[in-house]
């Protein structure tokens, strides 16, 4: 079977809906960064996907790929920063017991 | 004179202007000073008095005299209710005994009502009433004399609960409003069944809509294209308005409860003008009337009722303004069956008749009342002649007048007894020969207990002012010189009669029998009366009424509960109606508030539910973020496929 | 070779998806953090399987190091012997995202489906790449490209993005210095040293 850019598209739409399942299911606050990250990578996926099959001239899409990355990794930065830091006041990571702003 | 027809709209508007001063003035405390408000509605009526007396004459001299003017006031499609002012025989007759009548009480009410509180609500009320009376009289259409109608009930509500602190007189105020509500009703389906049943005729005819002059043609339109069953009823919803306003069986329970306000009230609304008006209302629909002539015979036979019922009550009462009261309902008894009987200008006759020589009774009553300091048993009054002799000498002109016995009542009520006789109604001719009988037999008791034979009174009567006296003695002139002017005896000298005057004048008998029974058996009455009561005659003939009492001691006592109706009606309201209210009130409580208040439930638990969404925890966020989107994006697909 | 190119994206996708499903579904946080790492992996490989090799490399570089160091330092900081076991939560949005991620997809390949291609290729006007460009990229591949494009049409954006790490970075930093005030919560213990 010949692989085209639809095929892409659908590997790249899987990866984000896994990702948005394990933004919400998950415990764990590292769990749930990390399917961030499948996020980000998903939508990766589909720039270089399109960038590929409709416009090698100018590779737009490899373009903000790049910038989606390094994007990526500053917030993983920073989130990971701020886990450490909630984690001060209450040392757990469960995602269930920060609800202070219940109601 | 044109000019006081062409704004014959002066003479009501003069005492709502009057009404309102009084109202603003002492709402906002402009004045303090009793003379204004009196000044104010004497004036005003006074000015009505003078245009009314110039339009008069101009009836008088015009033939077929007739002036309307109408504007549009309610304009609904093709739908323009009228309003305006309608100058005919008629409505300057009823505007001469209206502005007459009213200007006498209000004088008369100066005094009566000097050391009251309400002083100035008191002649408030009475412009109020003014207004009403001379608007309805004036009315053009059926429309407009429904709106002056339910005033004039307004008024009447107001003036009976005039001293509301007294319970029974705040629920005679209540019955008189609610039992007039009732006839209102008969009346509005009258007036709207009379533009839906001829509207095809109202509309192609340009004449206002439901005016009185357009009637008899609406009405044979009407007649033509439905049968004759519709016109019966709309005819029969008309006169429950009249059976309400004026008093008839079985709605006449209020006009006693009515003395509960203050005497002038009694003579002004309950006597002369207000009562009158159900009368005047038959007349003005007239045309309707003649085309249904069940209707007329079921006038003639609750007129009679009314007439016969009310005066076997009034034999046995001891309050004097309740004697009048029922005599009243008598009279209007006695007009309605006159009208119905086809004597349409002798049932008005008597009505103008009746006006005078009733207002005085009651202004002779009221003056009585006055004088014994609220003393209003008969029991305990005698020998006031020689105490007022004006008061007493009014009172027996009219007595003479009410009885039948040659003074303006004999005229009125022989045109009413030869209109039943040309209609055929033997039975109730006799019937209303003997109840004029009991008319007379009545009124004479309570002359001769009032002002002969001792005093049997507590506190010594003191005298009545000049002004309470001077309208009595102004009153009695036309009581004495109405029947003999206007019945038509007297047209040699050029004073045409007041039946060809008003209109439908009827054949007139030249016979001389109905006139003498009906004067023989007055006569009885007042012998019956004078033997039983009156201590001159006792020494020729002795009777006790103690005896008679115990003899016919049932009689007695049915005629003193006032024939058990009010205690029928009060079973009848405490048995079926306010049980349906109760069921009426549970389905008001429980089920409109209760949908009422779901609808503030079911926010709240709307509000419950929404908020578990708040919980504090970014994933549940997070959660209802994406499936919002994921809506936000179908929507989105599904436009662009579609 | 159109096999050979579709049998490498079966293999490469099947991981992809394998070790993402992984991520979510693995008990104890280390395992989830190695599946991660081999999606990472993949990813890269599919990169070059789209040509686009600097990006792959890139990949590898922030994603694959980077952020993988970033989350075992996370986990190291964070666990506890004493934990429970956080998996998943069985709570109303466990349904709700099922439902919402299955929907999501649906829709997805119901619209990308039948003649997406053309639509898209009318739709954006593109031409198929002129022969330059292909020799361009086999010979020096798409670095020269993309590097045209980040220092003409979106040196702005280039700029901007190194102010961005600057700010997060500096973020970081001070978000983890150490509350020696005790500023922050008087009586917790803070895990590691004082110091």
């Amino acid at each position: 079977m010949e692989v085209g850019l639809i095929h892409f598209i659908i590997l790249s739409a899987i990866l984000f809906c896994i990702g948005i399942l394990g933004l919400i299911v998950s415990r764990n606050i590292i769990k749930v960064l990390m399917s961030i990250e499948i996020l980000l990578n998903a939508v990766n996926i589909n720039f270089v996907a399109f960038a590929n099959y409709t416009d090698l001239g100018e590779l737009k899409g490899q373009v903000f790929a790049i910038f989606i990355m390094a994007i990526a990794a500053a917030e993983a930065a920073v989130g990971l920063a701020l886990l450490i830091a909630l984690y001060r006041n209450k040392p757990s990571v469960d995602v269930e017991e920060y609800d202070i702003l219940k109601g | 004179m044109n000019l006081f027809v062409e704004n014959a709209w002066i003479i009501p508007v003069l005492p709502l202007l009057a009404f309102l001063i009084i109202l603003f003035g002492r709402s906002f405390k402009l004045y303090d000073n009793k003379k204004i408000s009196l000044y104010s509605t004497v004036g005003s009526t006074a000015l009505g008095l003078l245009f009314s007396t110039f339009i008069l004459v101009w009836a008088i001299n015009h033939n077929n005299a007739l002036y309307q003017h109408n504007f549009t006031w309610i304009q609904a499609g093709n739908i323009k209710l009228p309003f305006g002012w309608l100058v005919d025989n008629l409505s300057a007759v009823m505007l001469m005994v209206v502005t007459s009548v009213s200007i006498l009480i209000q004088i008369y009410s100066h005094e009566y009502m000097n050391h009251d509180d309400g002083y100035h609500k008191f002649f408030a009320y009475l412009a109020l009433f003014n207004f009403s009376m001379l608007g309805l009289v004036l009315s053009t259409n059926l429309f407009q004399i429904y709106i002056f109608w339910e005033l004039v009930g307004l008024s009447s509500y107001l003036l009976i609960g005039f001293w509301f602190k007294k319970p029974a007189a705040a629920s005679a105020a209540k019955k008189a409003f609610i039992m007039n509500r009732i006839g209102d009703f008969g009346l509005l389906l009258g007036v709207v069944s009379v533009l839906y049943f001829g509207y095809s005729w109202w509309m192609s005819s340009h004449q206002p809509l439901l005016s009185f002059t357009a009637l008899s043609e609406a009405g044979s339109f009407i007649l033509a294209h439905n049968s004759p069953l519709i016109v019966t009823l709309i005819t029969f919803a008309i006169f429950l308005g009249a059976m309400a306003k004026s008093a008839q069986f079985p709605l006449h329970t209020w006009l006693p409860d009515a003395m509960e306000g203050p005497t002038p009230i009694s003579a002004l609304i309950h006597a002369a003008t207000m009562v009158a008006a159900g009368v005047f209302l038959i007349a003005r629909a007239y045309p309707l009337f003649e085309l249904a002539p069940v209707t007329m015979c079921i006038m003639v036979f609750m007129g009679f009722i009314t007439a016969f019922v009310t005066a076997t009550i009034a034999i046995v009462q001891t309050d004097i303004k309740k004697i009048l009261a029922y005599s009243t309902c008598s009279q209007l008894g006695f007009m309605v069956m006159g009208m119905g009987a086809g004597a349409y200008a002798a049932g008005l006759f008597h009505l103008v008749t009746h006006a005078y020589f009733k207002a005085m009774l009651f202004l002779c009553s009221g003056a009585i009342i006055h004088c014994l300091s609220d003393q209003q048993d008969i029991r305990h009054m005698g020998g006031l002649r020689k105490h007022m002799p004006a008061v007493a000498y009014t009172y027996l002109i009219g007595t003479f007048a009410i009885s039948g016995i040659l003074l303006s009542g004999f005229w009125s009520k022989e045109g009413i007894f030869m209109g039943l006789e040309a209609g055929k109604y033997w039975i109730i001719l006799v019937l209303a020969l003997l109840v004029s009988g009991l008319t007379s037999f009545y009124m004479f008791r309570s002359y001769f207990l009032v002002f002969e034979g001792e005093y049997k009174g507590e506190s010594a009567p003191h005298k009545p002012d000049k002004v309470l006296t001077l309208p009595l003695i102004i009153l009695a002139v036309p009581s004495v010189i109405l029947g003999f002017a206007l019945s038509g005896s007297l047209k040699c000298i050029g004073i045409g009669s007041f039946a060809e005057f008003v209109g439908y004048a009827g054949e007139h008998h030249a016979s001389l029998i109905l006139p003498v029974i009906s004067l023989l058996l007055s006569l009885t009455g007042f012998c019956a009366a004078a033997v039983l009561y009156w201590d001159k005659a006792k020494q020729y003939v002795s009777c006790d009424p103690a005896i008679i009492k115990d003899k016919l001691s049932c009689c007695y006592n049915f005629f003193s509960n006032k024939w058990y109706i009010d205690d029928l009606y009060y079973g009848f309201l405490r048995v079926i109606f306010l049980p349906l209210t109760r069921i009426f009130a549970w389905f008001d409580r429980t089920i409109i508030d209760g949908i009422v208040n779901l609808v503030g439930e079911s926010v709240k638990l709307a509000g419950k539910i929404l908020r578990l969404f708040q919980n504090g925890q970014l994933q549940t966020y997070t959660a209802v973020l994406f499936g919002g989107l994921l809506i936000y994006i179908i929507a989105v697909v599904a436009f662009w496929l579609l | 070779m159109d096999i050979i190119y579709s049998l490498f994206f079966l293999i490469l996708s099947f991981t992809v998806v394998t070790s993402a499903l992984g991520v979510v579904f693995l008990k104890k946080i280390v395992h989830s953090m190695v599946s991660l790492i081999i999606c990472f992996l993949s990813i890269a490989g599919i990169y070059i399987l789209l040509n686009a090799d600097f990006v792959a490399i890139s990949q590898l570089m922030i994603y694959g190091v980077g952020i993988t160091i970033i989350m075992i330092f996370a986990i190291m900081l964070t666990s506890r012997e004493s934990e429970k076991k956080l998996w998943i939560a069985f709570a109303p949005r466990t349904l709700f995202a099922f439902l919402t991620s299955i929907g999501l997809f649906i829709l997805v390949a119901y619209t990308v489906c039948d003649d997406f291609e053309k639509n898209i290729k009318d739709i954006f006007n593109i031409n198929p790449p002129g022969i330059e460009t292909i020799e361009l990229i086999k010979q020096s591949g798409t670095s020269v490209i993309i590097g045209k494009q980040l220092f003409t049409n979106y040196l702005l954006p280039f700029e901007l993005l190194s102010v961005l790490l600057l700010a997060a970075i500096l973020g970081a930093v001070v978000l983890t210095k150490k509350d020696s005030e005790r500023l922050v919560n008087p009586t917790t213990e803070i895990s590691g040293k004082e110091g």
